[in-house]
């Protein structure tokens, strides 16, 4: 993917297949010498038959190389680790573009970014919007071409937080087994859980590089009135800074774009009380547009 | 809009200021940082590094920056003769016998590796000077006297941006500074009397084929980023008398595709930045002349198209 490559390891054939319905349009018969090769190993354990007839559900394991980055039970979890894993793999070396924390998608004929700090309700709503008709570009990374302000993605499923599937019903019953009591585990962002979640089972696509036509700032404050407030110019370009992922490549010039960016594209504030509110009120920019 | 210098900003170092703390085992670890490729290189032997820092000391750092690829300096003899091995972000790049060889590969092999790194930049085969605000490209193949023409136009006033490497932002368009050591063959130290006593090069532990021209020792200084004005495509066509032809834009752009080294990574946006580029600028292919004539006849040139303002 992307001039990257990787391979995946695992001791249980089963979550491999889970892991191809994710990934299978990437996969290739033979890796390429010239590239540096990552690799993901998963150990799925053991399960383990206690007196009287108990199955323990074993403990699972993945390593970038011999690092752990999951250890838990759940496979569906340990899928989207990894997906995030790749995720980062391949866009980490991508300088040619500048990176966003940011979800995007198409609306209309021009694509809509999403800068944020991490926040996990983000991918849910790449989600909404998808479901919604836009284009889907990404959920927590979009690349931006610097010469002709084009967004892209990378072709991945939306990884979903679980405390957010329940706003999907649609979504397979797998990616959905969720515990009720999952909720009080999820802690700081980057530990909680995530699903993948592919764009057509949303019914939505994925969209090719298109134009940049707005830039919108979500905050997710729950029981607040979901709505669009103007954003002054210098917080604009301080969050599309905060935002931007390789801004140390780019050095001045990464500000020098986030002004231009500023001064050339709408930009707005998402105050978002709920979600689907929110992506209605963005599937709306097109028209309020035109 | 002021510039906003880069985090880890280059500059030109001596020995002493260059050196980090030196991990056990290893005789000097220096930082370096080319355009957007950091990288760090520990070394076996003192002579290697002196050369290096001497070498690459536009490009010395402090300290090294994030992300910093490592590279390693081997001397050894474990086959009973020496052996000099480089490592760059784990790969060996080479095993050579001589010293004198090894840091020519080895700065062959990181300028090299300029190419494949930086992705930030779309990099451009070609001379590049500043002459009253405004930056002249002279891209041209290998061995097509971009260097010599370039040192010329130094002498002449000009300010240095690269004798080789022309970086272009995708941002703002402008060509950034990759100032290099200039690298010319002995023989052309004849086009410039005077300069082969004021060089340094000859002070290193080991001398080379080659010869190697810092900008101030032609009194030049290292320019800012510059909005390109005029790309010049010299020829290796040297009869009668040096004549400058204008080019349309669209030949401008192919002649400057031709001659970039990472056009691959920005595709067609790549071409669209070298149609502003060409957009921007005029352009001419340099025929005709021997290399005093075509600095005789740029410099001129400069001068006159130059703004009063700049």
């Amino acid at each position: 993917m992307e001039g990257s490559q990787f391979s995946v390891r695992s001791t249980d054939e089963d979550f491999l297949e889970l892991l191809r319905g994710h990934l299978g349009d990437f996969r290739v018969p033979d890796g390429d010498d010239e590239l540096d090769e990552t690799i993901f190993q998963v150990d799925c354990g053991t399960s383990r038959v206690l007196p009287g007839g108990t199955v323990v559900r074993p403990t699972a394991n993945l390593f970038i190389g011999s690092l752990r980055i999951f250890c838990g039970p759940r496979w569906e979890d340990m899928a989207g680790k990894l997906i995030a894993g790749v995720r980062d793999l391949v866009t980490a070396r991508a300088d040619e573009s500048v990176r966003f924390r940011a979800a995007g998608a198409v609306i209309g004929d021009r694509a809509l970014i999403l800068p944020s700090g991490p926040n996990r309700h983000l991918p849910a709503l790449a989600a909404a919007l998808t479901r919604g008709g836009a284009g889907y570009l990404g959920d927590e990374i979009i690349k931006l071409d610097p010469i002709l302000r084009r967004v892209s993605g990378i072709g991945l499923p939306i990884l979903l937080d679980v405390s957010d599937l329940d706003l999907f019903p649609e979504v397979n019953a797998r990616a959905r087994r969720v515990k009720v009591e999952e909720e009080g585990e999820v802690g700081r962002d980057s530990r909680t859980p995530r699903r993948a979640v592919p764009v057509e089972g949303l019914g939505g696509h994925h969209a090719a590089p298109t134009d940049l036509g707005w830039i919108v700032l979500p905050v997710f404050r729950q029981g607040e009135g979901t709505r669009l407030e103007p954003v002054a110019g210098a917080e604009a370009v301080f969050k599309l800074m905060e935002a931007m992922l390789n801004a140390h490549v780019w050095g001045d010039r990464a500000l020098i774009l986030a002004r231009d960016l500023v001064e050339t594209v709408p930009v707005q504030r998402l105050v978002i009380g709920s979600i689907p509110e929110g992506a209605g009120l963005l599937m709306g920019l097109d028209e309020a547009a035109s | 809009m002021k510039e906003i210098p880069l985090a880890s900003t280059p500059r030109d170092g001596s020995t002493e200021q260059g050196t980090e703390a030196v991990p056990p085992g290893w005789v000097a670890q220096d930082a370096f940082r080319m355009l957007s490729m950091a990288f760090s290189v520990k070394s076996e032997d003192e002579r290697f590094s002196e050369s290096l820092r001497w070498h690459l000391g536009p490009f010395l750092l402090d300290a090294p920056a994030p992300a910093s690829i490592p590279a390693e300096f081997l001397a050894t003899d474990e086959t009973g003769e020496p052996a000099y091995i480089f490592r760059f972000s784990t790969h060996e790049r080479f095993r050579v016998a001589m010293l004198a060889e090894a840091i020519h590969r080895t700065v062959w092999e990181l300028h090299r590796a300029v190419h494949d790194q930086v992705r930030d930049f779309l990099l451009l085969h070609a001379g590049a000077v500043v002459r009253g605000g405004h930056a002249l490209l002279l891209p041209a193949e290998t061995a097509s006297g971009k260097s010599s023409l370039t040192l010329g136009l130094l002498e002449k006033g000009a300010s240095y941006l690269s004798d080789d490497l022309a970086a272009l932002d995708p941002v703002t368009n402008r060509v950034y500074p990759f100032p290099k050591r200039i690298k010319l063959i002995p023989d052309a130290l004849e086009f410039f009397p005077g300069l082969e006593e004021r060089l340094g090069d000859r002070d290193l532990p080991f001398s080379q084929f080659e010869r190697f021209v810092r900008p101030e020792d032609v009194g030049a200084s290292v320019a800012e980023p510059a909005t390109v004005k005029w790309v010049v495509f010299p020829t290796s066509e040297f009869e009668g008398p040096p004549v400058l032809e204008p080019m349309t834009k669209a030949e401008s752009v192919k002649e400057m595709a031709a001659n970039c080294l990472n056009l691959y990574r920005f595709g067609d946006a790549g071409v669209v930045l070298l149609s502003r580029i060409a957009n921007g600028a005029e352009s001419f292919r340099l025929r005709g002349g021997s290399l005093g004539e075509r600095i005789e006849l740029l410099s001129d040139q400069l001068r006159s198209r130059a703004s009063p303002r700049s």
